[in-house]
């Protein structure tokens, strides 16, 4: 599966744009500020219906026009499909495949699945807990709809229970209860599932780890949840409950929840150390890098696709050994795009890509990349 | 940006004020309604000023009549043994197009949601208690709250609130799509959700 073509109406700094993409290795050079990271951008929206910088669809529509369209032509085994989604200002997103209005935007999620490899990852190591849950998060939803569900309605409850909590009311106990019920229901089977995919992605980032540094180095992924994550669904919900329950004096007195998987953590450690306090800075990006390969292996078995990979401003960072690396593993399958400010970064790749120059806001096709290479059916 | 006239202002502002309205639809209905005749917005205020004198909640269902009993609870046709608890009037309308629930209903006037400031005080849910209580004749609660994190809250509620009574308590089944509105459902849907509703 690929994605053939990008067509944006008013999306960022772009007016109009219309790309037709190389199946397997796309390279975008540029000067900063001039719209290389805003396709990525675009594309990962059609893959997740939201942008990973955390931008609101006011801040992506572009300045001074009411709305933005992102449009696509993907080739998948069954045949080609257009995807388009429409953001708008004041107006939740609508989403169109072949034409037709789709009622569920969350009908988008899996099928094209994506993973961003920027700069910033090395927050995934250093930054704080919400970074981490984010990352767990973004890649189950994106293989498990349910999951989606689990996690909103979860987090619906959890503003009712804060801002109850907050309130001063006569019969607080009773009324809380009732809160207490569909948090532990969600949070049960969010907590069950971030522990399954916490243990693989153990494995994943283990594996990545070793062949980032020719297996000097072990690694180790630990779910930290609030409470133990221990039988069945069912049971995990009686365990909240009790802890809820167990809470209460302090909740009332911090006027917020402090049981539940909104508190969660990912231990990230090496060699039996953890990366964010005892890491060498090389070391924090190599692990962040193993998270990020580990996402791709988790995600193309999960959705039965290699997904499309965002390689945004990372070429740079990385070693001649590692630009190799890489090189090779985005050759293995799966559609890649690189965006970069000097060619030199990408000496290795220039040959193997269709090139495209960026600047304000317009697209050009420099090299068009040698005929794509057939990979698996 | 050149400056309406203060009557055109107004309009707008109290156009705005309606759920689902947002400046743009405003001035489309505000435009639209001043390039025809003066009858038109006449007979829409009049129509306005008229249901809004009329109207009032039922003494009984809090449902919107013009009567002191809707003509649901003032009906003789309908079974007094079961009443089924929804949000808000249009959920009526909904059930009652199904033709197939024939008791009776009670109306909440929205869910629990602490975050809009809406706690049970807020809600008729008093008057229901007090209700099921005196009437002494229904066999069974049904509550059809949406099957939203609220909906389903408020349900929790009303089963605590009628532990003490002896009445069946049960739920919509989830026939309806999760965070879905009763109001927009189809029939079809409806009939299903009324089926399968279980016990809470
Ligand atoms: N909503 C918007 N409307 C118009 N231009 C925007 C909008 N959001 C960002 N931009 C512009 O996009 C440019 C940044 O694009 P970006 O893709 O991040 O650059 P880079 O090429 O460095 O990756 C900036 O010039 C910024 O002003
Ligand atoms: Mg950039
Ligand atoms: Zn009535």
């Amino acid at each position: 599966m690929h994605v053939c073509s990008l067509r944006l109406s008013h999306f960022r700094n772009y007016d109009t744009l219309e790309v037709e993409f190389h199946p397997q290795l796309n390279l975008f050079l540029g000067s900063n500020a001039q719209g290389k990271t805003n396709v990525l951008e675009a594309l990962y929206c059609l893959s997740t219906t939201r942008s990973f910088r955390g931008s609101s669809d006011d801040e992506i529509v572009q300045f001074s026009q009411e709305a933005a369209a992102i449009e696509s032509v993907v080739q998948r085994e069954e045949g080609q499909e257009q995807v388009r989604l429409e953001l708008r200002r004041d107006k939740p997103k609508t989403l169109l495949v072949n034409g037709k209005k789709q009622k569920k935007l969350s009908s988008l999620l899996g099928r094209l699945p994506a993973v961003v490899f920027s700069p910033d990852d090395l927050f995934l190591v250093k930054g704080g807990p919400s970074l981490r849950r984010r990352y767990l998060d973004t890649m189950m939803f994106q293989m498990d709809a349910g999951y989606l569900a689990h996690l909103q309605q979860y987090e619906r409850a959890l503003k009712q229970r804060n801002s109850l909590l907050r309130q001063r009311v006569p019969n607080l106990e009773s009324q809380l209860a009732v809160w207490d019920l569909p948090l532990a229901q969600h949070g049960a089977a969010i907590m069950k599932r971030r522990l399954e995919i916490s243990a693989q992605l153990s494995r994943s980032a283990g594996e990545a780890l070793r062949d980032l540094t020719g297996g000097a180095e072990k690694f180790e992924v630990r779910y930290e949840p609030t409470l133990p994550v221990e039988g069945d669904e069912g049971s995990l919900e009686k365990k909240m409950i009790e802890a809820f329950t167990k809470a209460r004096r302090e909740e009332i007195a911090r006027g917020v929840t402090v049981v539940g998987p909104h508190r969660d953590d990912l231990g990230l450690w090496v060699n039996g150390q953890m990366l964010r306090k005892f890491g060498s800075q090389g070391q924090q990006r190599t692990g962040a890098l193993a998270l990020k390969l580990a996402q791709l292996d988790i995600l193309a078995e999960g959705c039965h696709t290699a997904p499309l990979v965002l390689f945004d401003d990372v070429m740079a960072e990385l070693d001649d050994k590692r630009q190799a690396f890489f090189l090779n593993r985005l050759q293995q399958g799966g559609q890649a795009f690189l965006t970069g400010t000097a060619p030199a970064d990408f000496a290795a790749a220039q040959a193997k890509a269709r090139v495209f120059r960026v600047e304000a806001g317009k697209i050009q096709m420099t090299q068009e990349g040698p005929k794509p290479v057939p990979v698996r059916a | 940006m050149a400056e309406y006239p203060p009557s055109l202002e107004r309009l707008l502002h109290e156009l705005e004020k309606l759920p689902g309205i947002g400046p743009r639809t405003a001035q489309r209905l505000a435009f639209h309604l001043l390039k025809q005749p003066a009858d038109i917005s006449r007979a829409l205020a009049a129509a306005l000023v008229d249901a809004r004198t009329k109207l009032h909640p039922c003494r009984d269902c809090f449902n919107l009549t013009e009567e002191t009993l809707c003509n649901i609870c003032a009906s003789s046709n309908r079974e007094r043994s079961s009443l089924l608890v929804v949000e808000d009037p249009s959920d009526v309308v909904a059930f009652e197009r199904t033709h197939e629930y024939r008791g009776l209903y009670h109306v909440l006037g929205g869910t629990l949601s602490p975050l809009e400031g809406r706690g049970p005080q807020d809600l008729t849910l008093d008057a229901l208690v007090e209700r099921v209580k005196k009437a002494g004749s229904f066999k069974e609660i049904i509550v059809a709250t949406d099957p939203t994190v609220e909906g389903d809250s408020t349900a929790l509620y009303i089963q605590q609130l009628l532990k003490g009574v002896t009445v069946k308590v049960t739920r919509l089944a989830r026939g309806l799509p999760s965070g879905g509105d009763v109001e927009y459902a189809d029939e079809s849907t409806l009939l299903k959700a009324l089926e399968g509703r279980r016990e809470l």
